[in-house]
């Protein structure tokens, strides 16, 4: 059988967003409980194996935990590609853990689902790529800072009943000259946890090739990417129709008892992608790591840039494809 | 002090009459132009507004040449992007190693514009006639090693028609006015120069020959291993970025050079730009000299670069001893 999961957010729906400008603090508590409940509700009735809510209490993955991190304040907004922005803190001070700022968050999925809990945690190098250093001024020591923070928290997740930790890493190959630090500091967030730890990483400028190589070095079970954004949509398992999945050529070579998270759906278009499309990507991958490789299919990442129908009815499509994918390879 | 710093800049600056200053590339957007770009994706904000100020702001800070802040640019490549025949914007990915993505340039058959589609996405209007024109393009060798071919089939002939794209944009911007172009070249420290270095020159040359006045080429985010290879190449300066990794310098009789010395990517601000202006200028006696941004000032928000832009007036001040 082949998993399915949902890498983290999905949009916000409009009566969330009004409820979160009311003054009320109990109003807005109580539409977050809505939406992640409403979220949860919809992922299980799609018929996703590992459920998290979507972010239905987060502003997102990057400025919600930010704000529950001693030493950094918010410097206003840049762009990140066209109109959508984000919110870039600066760290001006050190470092500290003050809370596990997702506890009440994973409180409420474990509560509410009886799927598999997962919570996506930002991990400590895309914390450090994505804010500006005006404390440590040495990548190392603000990444080790980091890492302390988000080991701290995955502690008490892992101690709350966590079963899958997924550490959030999109900026992990942003540099290739980095790796090594990257990977110092992952396996410093993550020591002396024992639940299942997986990775995301997404948007690899180069392919992942500075990435492959590491994989056993990175304390990871579990490894969810992106590829449907540079794949084409033709139907067919050759390698040239599949360009996007040139990657896994690697992860086979590298990859030996790591599980693979395969990303078959682009989130940065509206194009739903059709069953057939998403079966030949797994199916491709089953072929190209000689079913050596435990898959889990996933979408590229988080869902939040797409309308909620469009994100539903992706993955919607996602669990058909798999069923195809199982009728034939397995 | 103030006689120090005289004497301190004079013995240094030798042959060179002043430095100068400019700000190349795409400025970020003030927090009132985000809420209405992120609100109004299907109606254009009317950009000029916010321009104006950013026109002004270059004014005050006394920089050399004045460039449009390309508010309106999505990315660098999307004035030409959406507006020319055979290209167009595809899916996102990471511009190098930063946290900024652009829409990957599809090039689907043979490339063409009007030579105005770049003069055309710029507020001309704004300039006052004492302004010194500038303007800021992506160098060819970026750009066609950042699209994404479906025509060509060779990286070769996709330089060769890119530069031809540029080239006629060149010549519209000489024809409004601009006597400076930058050409920003943020991939030569992330590829082998060698191995395109011919067809670069020819449409680095093209560009050249077509906007007639002074061509400076800006390598930033990572040092060029073959800077010599630079030296060659058919423009009047060359700019690096000298706060990522360290960039080998050579003595440049024959080039202007461009010091990229505030940092586009960093909050925090530079105190000791005269000192290393001084202490590069001792090693290399370029014909004349700029400051410079490294990178776009884009990536930090509006406010910390409108503080960059008072910090260059004053780093101008202290270097030029006005």
């Amino acid at each position: 059988m082949i998993k399915s999961q949902e890498i983290g957010s999905l949009k916000k729906p409009a009566w969330l967003l009004a409820s979160l400008k009311s003054e009320n603090i109990e109003e807005k508590e109580k539409a977050k409980d809505d939406a992640s409940y409403i979220n949860l509700r919809r992922l299980e009735d799609i018929g996703l194996d590992y459920v998290y809510d979507g972010e239905a209490k987060r502003i997102e993955m990057y400025e919600q935990p930010i704000r529950e991190i001693g030493g950094f304040i918010f410097a206003d907004r840049i762009r990140s590609w066209d109109n959508k922005y984000y919110r870039k803190a600066r760290c001006v001070d050190e470092v500290k853990y003050l809370r596990n700022y997702h506890k009440d968050e994973f409180a409420f999925v474990k509560a509410n689902t009886k799927r598999t809990p997962k919570i996506p945690v930002t991990g400590p190098y895309t914390f450090m790529d994505w804010s500006y250093d005006e404390h440590y001024r040495d990548r190392s020591l603000f990444l080790l800072a980091l890492s302390k923070v988000v080991n701290s928290v995955l502690a008490d997740l892992e101690a709350m009943g966590a079963p899958v930790l997924q550490v959030d890493e999109p900026a992990a190959t942003a540099h290739p000259d980095e790796m090594d630090l990257f990977v110092e500091g992952f396996n410093a967030a993550v020591r002396g946890i024992n639940s299942k730890v997986t990775v995301h990483i997404c948007y690899s400028g180069d392919e992942y090739t500075s990435l492959m190589p590491r994989l056993q070095s990175i304390h990871a079970s579990h490894f969810a990417l992106e590829f449907a954004n540079r794949d084409s949509t033709e139907l067919g398992v050759s390698s040239e129709i599949r360009r996007g999945y040139r990657a896994l050529e690697m992860f086979r070579e590298y990859g030996s008892g790591k599980e693979l998270g395969l990303g078959v759906i682009d989130v940065h278009t509206d194009f739903i992608e059709p069953p057939e499309l998403i079966r030949d990507r797994i199916l491709y991958a089953i072929k190209v790591l000689k079913g050596a490789t435990q898959i889990v299919v996933n979408p590229d990442c988080g869902l939040r840039t797409r309308s909620r129908d469009i994100a539903f009815s992706k993955l919607s499509n996602m669990i058909k494809g798999i069923k195809l994918a199982e009728e034939e390879a397995l | 002090m103030r006689c120090y710093r005289l004497k301190f800049f004079r013995d240094n600056l030798g042959m060179i009459d002043m430095v100068g200053s400019y700000i190349f590339g795409i400025y970020p957007r003030s927090e009132k132009l985000i809420e209405i770009t992120r609100k109004r994706i299907y109606a254009p904000p009317d950009f000029e507004e916010e321009s104006k100020v950013l026109f002004d702001s270059q004014r005050e800070a006394e920089l050399t040449y004045i460039q449009d802040p390309l508010l309106s640019w999505d990315d660098m490549f999307r004035p030409i992007t959406v507006n020319s025949n055979g290209i167009k914007p595809d899916g996102i990915n990471r511009f190098f190693e930063t946290n900024t993505f652009y829409r990957v340039p599809l090039l689907e058959g043979n490339i063409d514009a009007k030579e105005d589609v770049l003069a055309r996405s710029l507020h001309l209007g704004l300039y006052k006639p004492e302004d010194k024109r500038m303007a800021s393009l992506p160098d060819p060798l970026t750009f066609a090693i950042l699209s994404k071919d479906e025509h060509y089939g060779d990286v070769s002939l996709v330089i060769a028609a890119i530069g031809e794209l540029l080239s006629k944009q060149a010549r519209g911007l000489n024809r409004a006015g601009f006597e400076t172009l930058v050409l920003k070249c943020p991939a030569y420290g992330f590829i082998d120069l060698k191995k395109h270095f011919d067809r670069v020159a020819e449409a680095i040359s093209s560009i050249k020959r077509a906007f007639i006045k002074k061509v400076i080429l800006h390598i930033y985010f990572k040092p060029v291993k073959d800077v010599e290879l630079l030296n060659e190449l058919p423009v009047d300066g060359l700019g690096f970025d000298m706060i990522n990794g360290s960039q080998p310098l050579r003595r440049m009789d024959n080039k202007e050079l461009a010091l990229g010395l505030v940092n586009g990517y960093s909050t925090v601000l530079e105190e000791n730009i005269p000192e290393r202006v001084k202490a590069i200028l001792d090693s290399i006696n370029p014909p004349r000299a700029y400051v410079t941004n490294n990178v776009d000032l884009e990536y930090i928000p509006y406010k910390f670069a409108i503080k960059k832009l008072d910090l260059l007036r004053k780093a101008m001040r202290r270097i030029n001893n006005d």
